[in-house]
Parts: structure tokens; sequence; C-alpha cells
């Protein structure tokens, strides 16, 4: 096991705290406020090759490896304030461009990924519904063929970026006597017939990232657009989930390492009693946890990319580190407000923002009761 | 290695332990002998006691519809390396 970074590697993730720090955060509390996304911030992102990073380069993408992918994410997570702008790339690039990349046909990778990977095109997936959440195979959403078409019928509940997608992955059942093995996936473009996306859902958390219902009736789906053969939506399903469970919680490590500065910085600023805070070990013995959760996050992370990168599949690891990390970045945001006090509870300050933000993690990508079930029925429960 | 009786062996120890007997016809899916997780820990027991890899592409239920079906699988991959 060699967790360690190549120059290359080091150099890019560095470029990309820079940019980060310099183009994304600027304005994002305000955007907060107003609930806006950060169109030139996707823009942005796009130019700087984020949203193409594990994209074949036949494809316009910079073909990263895994490592490169998460330390990038983790970089964006540490530089940048709009973690909803984080978020809605993060679902564009695992739940949309890997399926299509890994899944697609020659011809949908050359209609979809080049548009993607340059972020004129948006994209995310459809999978939740409003009676199947945890148990995600059990949709209702159904998909008929009728010749040269799929027909697909049902509601998509809390679908990131549907109000501002251009394409979506919709699963549906192609065949119900198949249970999980019966889902299919597809293509499903904004302008297709039947395809409707419903107000805005206002959140606790992530506010700039938009997230919506979608209403699917007698929406006409090409053939040439079902995504990988009949019955292949667990297996897309879940190869999707293992990326994202590696790479989009690599934001929230760097968000942690972020935290964990401004709390040392302001345990050593801010005097009580005629010290600095940080002399108290009850705000001492908070931080060295804060540091502590960062550590084992890292190399839990690290260990999923390096299994993938050596061709290794990773789903009890990247159980355990969804779940390690989402858990830490709540423990570590609920500390951060309780470090600065009053200061830290107001929304000025941006410090119980990543409290509300964190807060998502546990939920979606898997629950964290989700993923205690997958690690406990690798264990033989 | 004959892999249907290892197959058949894994599924009733590991998978659905009180399995009173499997028949080699009889559908994986439909009677829900595997589900989402389930089939990701006999794709792990396949990749290690076999020495292969299963690329996401052949999760599909053709490759695991029967036990039949998923020993074609292991060995059509042993004749392809």
């Amino acid at each position: 096991m060699d967790f360690s970074f190549t120059k290359e590697q080091a150099r890019f993730k560095e470029a990309v705290v820079k940019f980060a720090q310099r183009e994304l955060s600027n304005g994002a509390l305000e955007r907060e406020r107003k609930e806006e996304f950060y169109w030139d911030g996707w823009k942005k992102c796009a130019d700087f090759g984020i949203q193409g990073l594990p994209i074949p380069v036949k494809y316009d993408g910079l073909g990263a490896d895994i490592l490169t992918c998460v330390l990038t994410m983790q970089g964006l997570g540490y530089g940048c304030r709009d973690s909803g702008l984080l978020f809605a790339i993060n679902s564009h690039i695992w739940t949309c461009e890997i399926p299509i990349s890994v899944f697609g046909t020659d011809a949908q990778k050359g209609k979809y990924l080049p548009s993607l990977t340059k972020g004129t095109l948006i994209g995310g997936h459809a999978m939740t519904e409003p009676d199947s959440g945890s148990d995600a195979f059990s949709l209702r959403t159904t998909a008929v063929r009728k010749g040269d078409k799929y027909i697909l019928n049902g509601t998509k509940m809390f679908v990131s970026n549907a109000p501002i997608a251009d394409l979506l992955l919709v699963f549906a059942c192609t065949d119900k006597s198949k249970g999980f093995a019966g889902i299919s996936v597809f293509i499903v473009e904004k302008d297709f017939p039947g395809f409707s996306v419903g107000r805005p859902l206002e959140k606790m958390g992530l506010k700039t990232s938009p997230t919506g219902e979608v209403v699917l009736q007698d929406c006409e789906v090409p053939l040439d657009n079902r995504l990988g053969e009949e019955g292949a939506g667990a297996a897309i399903f879940n190869a999707e989930m293992e990326w994202e469970r590696s790479c989009l919680f690599a934001s929230h490590l760097g968000a942690m390492e972020s935290q964990l500065e401004s709390c040392v910085r302001y345990a050593k600023q801010r005097f009580q009693f005629g010290k600095p805070i940080g002399k108290f070990q009850s705000i001492s013995k908070k931080i060295a946890d804060m540091k502590v959760r960062i550590e084992i996050a890292s190399l839990i992370l690290y260990k999923v990319a390096w299994m993938k990168a050596q061709g290794k599949r990773a789903p009890l690891e990247s159980a355990i580190a969804k779940l390690y990390i989402s858990e830490s970045y709540v423990a570590s945001s609920l500390d951060a407000i309780q470090i600065h006090g009053g200061y830290g509870y107001m929304t000025e300050f941006g410090i119980e923002r990543d409290l509300r933000d964190s807060i998502a993690g546990k939920i979606y990508s898997g629950t964290s009761e989700i993923q205690r079930n997958i690690i406990a029925s690798w264990l033989g429960l | 290695m004959q892999a249907i009786p290892v197959l058949k062996q894994f599924i009733k120890d590991e998978l659905v332990p009180n399995l009173d007997d499997l028949d080699e016809n009889q559908s994986l899916l439909e009677g829900g002998i595997l589900d989402s997780l389930r089939i990701m820990k006999l794709v792990t027991f396949i990749e290690t006691k076999f020495d292969m890899q299963i690329t996401d592409e052949e999760l599909v239920p053709d490759n695991f519809e029967t036990l039949i079906s998923v020993s074609k699988l292991i060995s059509n991959k042993h004749e392809i390396v």
C-alpha cells in the first residue's frame, strides 16, 4: 500500500486550492442567503477542467487517476466556501458522467461526454422516489418498451441538480419479477416529451445546490438512450455510489481541514480569563479530536482510492469511508461552533453553515444506517 | 475447478444460510437469493477464488440469473485469459 502522492498530484492539488480560494469563495454567504446557484463558478470550474477530471482525454476530459480526483475534491473542499457548488459538481461527475463513461456506448459517450466535461451540459441522476429512499431498488417508476422507444412513468424526489440539469440518468423498472435486477437506466434529456421538473426544494443546507422533483408522464425515451443493458441499473448504481462515496466525501475532508485551521487560529486569538481559549483543555481537546478525525478520514479515503487504482472493488471500504467522514464532519462542525461560541452560532461568520451542510452527508449517497447495514452484511450479519 | 459446487457452497454458507437446496437452474434473482448487497459479496468471492476480475459492465442479470449462468461467466473469462 503506497499512499504517497506524485509531484504532479501534489502540484495539481495546490493549484486547485489556489484556484478555489481565488475564484470560488467570494460572495458564497450572500448566494447562500439567496439560495442562488453560482453559474460563473460552474463555468470557471469547467474551464479549469474540474468537470472533466476523470473523463478520458478522447472526450475532452483530463483523464485523471482516482487519487488525483480525490486530491482535487479535497483541495476544492478546503479552498471553496460554496459547498453547494461543489455538491452540484460532484453529482454531475459521479452520478452522470462516470456512468456514461463506463457503461455508455461509443455513440452515447460521443454525444454527451464532451459537453458534460466542458460544463455546457449539466447532469445528475434520478433514483430516489417519494416512497423509496434507503430501499432504493423498490422504486416504482416504470419503463415499458414500445417499438424504438421506452415510455417512462413515475415521480423522482430529491433529485440533485434537477432544476438546472440538461439531462438526468433516470432509474426505472423494466422487469418487476427480477427485483433489483429488473432496474434499467435511461439518459433523459430535459426536452424529451413527458419530462418535467417541479419547483426547487428548500433545504436546511447546501442551499446553493438546486434540488427538485422530477415527473415522468408518458415520457418518451429513444431506445438508443438506454444506458447499459436492460437490468443493468443495480450495477450502474453500485458503481456510481462507489465513486461518489470515495470522491465526493474528499471535499468534506478538505472542508474539515479548513475548519480545523479556523478553530486553531481562533483559539489562539480569542482571550478569556486572561489567556487564549486554546490554553483551556476543554477547547484544546476538541481541536485535538478534530485533528484525529481528519487523519483517520484521510487514511480511509486514500485506501479506497488506492484499491480502486489497483482495479479492486471497494464496496465495504467505501461504505466505511463514507460513514466515517460524513459523521466526522458533523461532529467537527458541532465542535467548531462550540469553540467559536456566539460567533459560531451567527450566520455571518459562516461557521454554523458547515453544520447545516454536513448533516446532508449522513443522508445522501446512502444514509449512515445503510452504510452500517452494508458493513454488517460484509461481516456475515 | 468445478465452479457450481463452489458457488453453491458459498451461497449457502455466506449469503443465505437457511437455504434448503439450490438447483443449478433455479433463478437467483426472482427468488431473491441475490440482492444488491449479496451480488457484490458473490462477485468479490468469485474474483478472489477464481483469480479474475469481473467488470462493472458484466454485472448484468444474464450473467447472474442461475448458477449455470454464473459458472458460464467464470469459464468464459478463464478462456479469454
